[in-house]
């Protein structure tokens, strides 16, 4: 399938956008309409032929606008794209048109009182790289840090390695500042800060072209990995909230995982015991003694442990095993696998995961991933799915709704049915102002595309 | 039993620093159990029979091998700082005064291993010279001991994001000495750590302390105004829930408690109830956001430490709140409270509404298993013993359960059979005398 817009001769676009970087190369442009979509055999389906018909790669601000107020002319749709790390097929072009692959927008702009001014292309990984040396780290990172840029992170995660400590993005006070490109004649330059950014945080990229970023930092502690193993995923999930609750230990991430999750974590096999579930944590040096009497307690077995930092060839960082790189460690065993999203919270949310086990059992391999959550400790359920069919996996989606248990479905591009299902008006009154053409990421905001009330 | 100034027990203490003074002996056998009417009645002229300031941990072994051989009361003394008389003498004999025990032994990784005398405010500024900090202190940060806060305090400035001092992993070891006529040197660490934890030195000698550390922030103190009590507590629980806001300080004062208060002029509108906060500095914007959103003031932002000169935020905060108060109305005291987790906001405006000015709300929000919560330091218009129970009941009606801060008694603050149980066990081994702050520890009396 070629990209969506015809009657444009995207050679004349390229000669006209001069100098700036244009890939008009049809594999690489179709590389880089693309991202982990394919996680979700549904998207899969619907999203496998998609490509943008030119990719462009400002390496400058100017070139944003420069490029931004090009399209707009021409009606020419712009999807923009970092890593290309996302897993709901985000940064997808689905009316094809221009991927503006923000990458080259890679600059350290400076650290002060704990916030770092980046551009929203720096890789997280370089960005720490900056930042570590001053004993300053990212509050929490998806687990695609070595790869996933900041800009990419905002526009399109939520939370991550650290979220135990810090919430989501959703949280007022983990995004200060955005500086953010509208696709309008005459593009605006926005410097938002404050709750102003939030219409931007997790848009896809929808309404406005984010350059720069005000990140607020945490001091980095020495942190430990550990892998514990438990004979049942009940006393890991209850070790897991006990750890999360307490107050004395620093954690930076508590996952856990059942059997038919950790089996295939290959690096990691021979530290395992078979059949057993697993947490998987990184925690301050100085509370190990305290790790180990909680781990006794909850008749866990220490496992494997090392510094963080100090990885091997042969097992990379423990967070690599966590998050949506769950999933990919069990696709690259058995390519039938999915996967959902779901809040285990509330104060029964140990119940609402064993009662989640126990209707489905293998069927959804469990993954928990304990984050906290308006003040709270709470459990995102990215459990496995043994995929027979869309019918199925939506009856397991509808026995969760139904159960109090919220589903962020990751088999949907729409940005409102990946999230709270609700239109987010600040958010497309945003859109409005910034974008009234409709040609940013067109086909993602669904209250954009069909407005509820015409 | 043999009085401290028998001249056999003198001479075996030959060559350590000895205080008997009777003006010395009255003043430093003291701490602030005077906020507590009945304290007062109960404590005034206590005093010790003879103090003693070791200069290292050799003469602490020697102090407790002769007060164990002679019989003879022994009680521990940090910046004596507590509110409770948690080191006054009861029964005379020595108070051993920790303060030539100031040496700070390392700072590595995020751990600090210091002598029990050192001063919190020189722990705090030496770890923040390698880029730490104490993860929590009391108010009276500049007088207050290590040792002395392990043994007495329970949280502090830093307990809204780190909870409480007993939290595993918040102490990393304790080393203590026994008393026994051949003392023993013990670390305690892990669980052990609480047979020494909040004891008033009643189970052994704390002479060391292994604290976790936190990393230093750049901070900012804030005040944030609100007309309405209600308003003003939604909003310190929602602060102390905002996962995205990194905070060092949240805490509640109704009015008119900040009118008692000197130093913050242009911060405490008249007739408005405050929020006192720490935050990081690159949370500052966020913290305006919130104050905005609930229809609150911030009236004052400036940056922590503040300059020389100034009392910095801190010092209105925790104990510090009912001294303010104190300096300005003798007649006040103070209850010690602590709220039902998940209730505690309907509580703290149900007794705001109940008691008015007669039970002036104070309210410090830390984390208690991993969620906010407030316990509360009331400042209480006192008029009888029989209204502050009475007060005290009617809390109770309302979940609110007393912390005594009117009884010298261990036990009373809070029941926590467990590590109660411990220490018990702890001191039958560590002062099977019974000689370490005698009268403290209820369950020993008993016995």
């Amino acid at each position: 399938m070629d990209g969506g817009v015809k009657s444009i001769d995207w050679a004349q676009v390229v000669a006209d956008l001069a100098p700036i970087e244009c890939i008009a190369d049809r594999a690489l442009v179709r590389q880089k309409s693309r991202d982990f979509f394919w996680y979700s055999p549904v998207l899969n389906e619907r999203l496998k032929g998609v490509r943008g018909d030119l990719v462009v790669a400002p390496a400058s601000e100017d070139e944003v606008v420069r490029t931004l107020a090009y399209c707009h002319a021409r009606r020419i749709p712009v999807t923009p794209r970092g890593a290309g790390t996302g897993n709901y097929g985000q940064a997808m072009p689905l009316e094809g048109g221009v991927v503006l692959d923000l990458s080259r927008l890679d600059r350290f702009l400076g650290l002060e009182d704990g916030v770092a001014r980046v551009q929203a292309g720096l890789k997280l990984i370089d960005l720490e790289a900056h930042t570590l040396p001053q004993g300053w780290e990212l509050r929490f990172h998806p687990s695609t840090r070595r790869t996933a840029t900041i800009g990419g992170f905002v526009a399109g995660g939520s939370g991550g390695v650290g979220s135990i400590q810090f919430g989501g993005l959703r949280n007022r006070g983990n995004v200060l500042g955005l500086r953010l490109v509208t696709m309008e004649a005459e593009p605006r330059i926005l410097e938002l800060g404050g709750d102003d950014v939030m219409p931007a945080v997790h848009a896809y990229g929808t309404n406005g072209i984010i350059t720069e970023l005000a990140m607020p930092l945490a001091r980095a502690w020495p942190w430990h990995e550990a892998i514990v193993s438990f004979a049942d995923i009940g006393p890991a999930s209850a070790f897991a909230n006990a750890l999360g609750e307490a107050d004395g230990v620093m954690k930076k991430l508590i996952a856990v995982f059942d059997w038919g999750a950790a089996q295939y974590f290959k690096p990691l096999l021979g530290h395992l015991v078979p059949r057993q579930a697993i947490a998987l944590v990184m925690i301050n040096d100085g509370a190990r003694e305290a790790f180990s009497s909680l781990v006794a307690a909850h008749g866990g077995t220490p496992v494997f442990e090392r510094p963080y930092g100090a990885e091997s060839d042969d097992i990379p960082p423990l967070y690599e095993f966590t998050w949506n790189h769950t999933t990919l460690w069990a696709l690259k065993a058995d390519r039938t696998i999915t996967y959902l999203q779901c809040l285990f919270a509330g104060p029964d949310y140990l119940d609402k995961i064993a009662r989640t086990i126990a209707t489905f059992g293998d069927e959804t391999p469990m993954h928990l991933e304990l984050t906290r959550f308006d003040g709270r400790i709470a459990a995102f359920g990215l459990q496995l799915v043994r995929y027979t069919s869309e019918r199925r996996l939506y009856e397991i989606i509808g026995w969760l709704e139904s159960s109090g248990i919220p589903v962020a479905d990751p088999h949907t591009f729409i940005l409102e049915d990946g999230g709270m299902k609700t239109v987010d008006e600040a958010q497309l009154a945003f859109k409005r102002q910034n974008d009234p053409l409709g040609l940013l990421n067109p086909g993602k905001m669904k209250a954009w595309s069909a407005p509820p009330c015409s | 039993m043999i009085p401290a100034n028998d001249p056999g027990f003198r001479a075996a203490l030959d060559g350590l620093e000895l205080v008997d003074h009777p003006v010395q002996l009255r003043q430093r056998s003291r701490d602030f159990y005077w906020y507590s009417p009945i304290l007062k009645r109960a404590l005034d002229g206590k005093a010790a029979d003879l103090i003693v300031v070791p200069a290292s941990i050799d003469e602490v072994v020697r102090v407790a091998g002769t007060c164990a051989r002679f019989e003879v009361p022994l009680v521990v003394r940090g910046g004596a700082t507590g509110n409770y008389g948690q080191m006054v003498p009861l029964q005379g004999g020595v108070l051993l005064d920790m303060a030539r025990l100031d040496r700070t032994l390392w700072i590595e990784g995020d751990r600090g291993r210091f002598e029990a005398g050192v001063r919190m405010g020189d722990a705090d500024r030496l770890a923040q010279d390698k880029g730490w900090e104490l993860r929590m202190f009391p108010s009276t940060r500049r007088q207050a001991t290590v040792g002395g806060f392990v043994c007495g305090g329970a949280a502090g400035v830093g307990s809204i994001r780190y909870g409480q001092l007993r939290d595993a992993g918040s102490v990393a070891a304790l080393k203590v000495v026994t008393c026994e006529p051949t003392p023993r040197l013990v670390e305690l660490r892990g669980p052990d750590i609480g047979k020494a934890l909040h004891a008033y030195g009643t189970t052994s000698i704390v002479v060391e302390v292994e604290l976790a550390l936190a990393p230093t922030y750049p901070w900012v103190e804030m005040v944030a105004a609100f007309d309405d009590f209600a308003v003003a507590a939604h909003f310190a629980q929602a602060l102390g829930e905002s996962d995205g806001i990194f905070l060092k300080l949240d805490s509640l004062m109704a009015w008119p408690l900040p009118s008692y208060f000197r130093g913050l002029e242009g911060a405490l509108p008249d007739g408005r109830h405050v929020v006192m906060i720490m935050a990081a500095k690159g949370n500052v914007a966020s913290v305006h956001d919130l104050v905005r959103e609930r229809g609150g003031t911030v009236t004052l932002e400036r940056a922590y430490p503040v300059e020389a000169g100034v009392t910095p935020l801190y010092e209105y905060t925790w104990n510090h709140t009912t001294l303010q108060a104190l300096k300005i109305d003798k007649t006040v005291t103070y209850l010690q409270t602590i709220f039902p987790l998940g209730a505690n906001i309907e509580a703290l405006i149900a007794s705001h509404e109940r008691f008015g000015d007669e039970v002036m709300a104070h309210a410090e929000f830390q984390r208690r298993f991993g969620r906010t919560n407030c316990s509360s330091l009331q400042v209480v218009r006192y008029t009888s013993d029989e209204r502050l129970w009475q007060i005290v009941r009617e809390l109770e009606t309302l979940g609110i359960t007393l912390s005594n801060p009117h009884s010298y008694v261990l036990e009373d603050k809070g029941a926590r059979v467990l590590a109660a149980d411990l220490q018990l066990a702890f001191k039958r081994e560590a002062d099977p005398m019974g000689l370490l702050n005698p009268g403290k520890m209820s369950r020993w009396t008993a016995a």
